[in-house]
């Protein structure tokens, strides 16, 4: 009994510390989060599978699964995962029915945008699964999570 | 005599252990939510209240482990607590094959993945944690 109310005791110390230093924080977190609209539920949601850096790792490696960049072309000519391919949500149809070497329909597709706050990738994801596209991954870090993780960057300056 | 030099020592080695795992998370709240909520686990609702005071619970804990005789055992059992669950929910996730980074020890997603490493580290954790709840032997009695 004396061992559980210490414990709690603890608890209630560590509680009182942290709402207190959240609240002075300047950036503060609210107690409750928006994650239902996160990309990442969306995609879960979406039965979506998500990829991870091994995962996209493995494709610029070896160009399976194919990585698509969703982001508009200025932003993929402006640097982009190596061996990714532009497919900027917005003008996918057409870009889709105009490419000379067709996609396989179920060839493994890795989509991703800038970083996990976008949803380009995941709607590009959608996009492809609604035209019969059967194995499509979204990577939900995107861009960012990539180079964080020290990984190269193909085009730009 | 034994005893008592092996729970001392896991304590020491928890207590740091669980010290520099708070650090990162106490400075950054939002990655740390972002961590949490890639487990897929919690209620939604629940991931920013668990990143705001999970850190901190790990820093009393330690700081008591270390510090505090008298709580020694609470701050214990509730690391053990702690790190049982952090197990389940690693395991729970390679088997259901996420990749996510294990938000332990850095709340970088590229550093620490989950893997066999992350449960075999917090085994030996766990075990480490249990010695340290055990009891720290009797005092020599006074002649």
């Amino acid at each position: 009994m004396k061992l559980m109310l210490q414990m709690l005791a603890l608890i209630l110390v560590a509680t009182g510390l942290g709402a207190a230093v959240n609240a002075a924080r300047p950036g503060r977190l609210p107690w409750r989060g928006d994650w239902d609209r996160h990309v990442e539920t969306r995609a879960l949601q979406q039965h979506i599978r998500l990829a991870g850096l091994a995962t996209v790792q493995r494709a610029v490696n070896t160009g399976a699964p194919v990585l698509l960049d969703a982001r508009p072309a200025a932003d993929f000519r402006a640097g982009h995962l190596p061996r990714a391919q532009s497919l900027p949500f917005e003008l996918a149809p057409e870009m889709l029915a105009g490419m000379q070497v067709p996609l396989a329909r179920d060839q493994a597709l890795l989509t991703y945008c800038a970083r996990n706050d976008c949803d380009e990738g995941l709607e590009l994801a959608l996009l492809l699964r609604q035209q019969g596209y059967t194995n499509v991954m979204l990577f939900p870090g995107g861009l960012h999570e990539w180079r964080a993780g020290g990984g190269a960057v193909e085009g730009g300056l | 005599m034994t005893t008592r030099w092996l729970s001392l020592f896991s304590r020491w080695i928890i207590g740091l252990v669980f010290l520099a795992a708070s650090l990162p998370k106490l400075v950054a709240p939002q990655d740390m939510a972002l961590a949490i909520f890639r487990y897929h686990l919690l209620p939604h609702g629940l991931v920013n209240a668990a990143a705001i005071l999970l850190p901190w619970i790990e820093l009393t804990a330690a700081v008591a482990l270390l510090l505090a005789p008298a709580y020694r055992r609470a701050a214990a059992l509730l690391l053990c607590g702690l790190l049982a669950a952090f197990t389940a929910a690693i395991a729970l996730d390679l088997h259901r094959g996420i990749d996510i980074a294990c938000g332990c020890f850095s709340l970088k997603p590229e550093l620490g993945r989950i893997g066999a490493l992350s449960l075999l580290r917090n085994a030996l954790l766990l075990l480490a944690a249990l010695a340290a709840l055990a009891p720290a032997g009797k005092k020599p009695c006074p002649p």
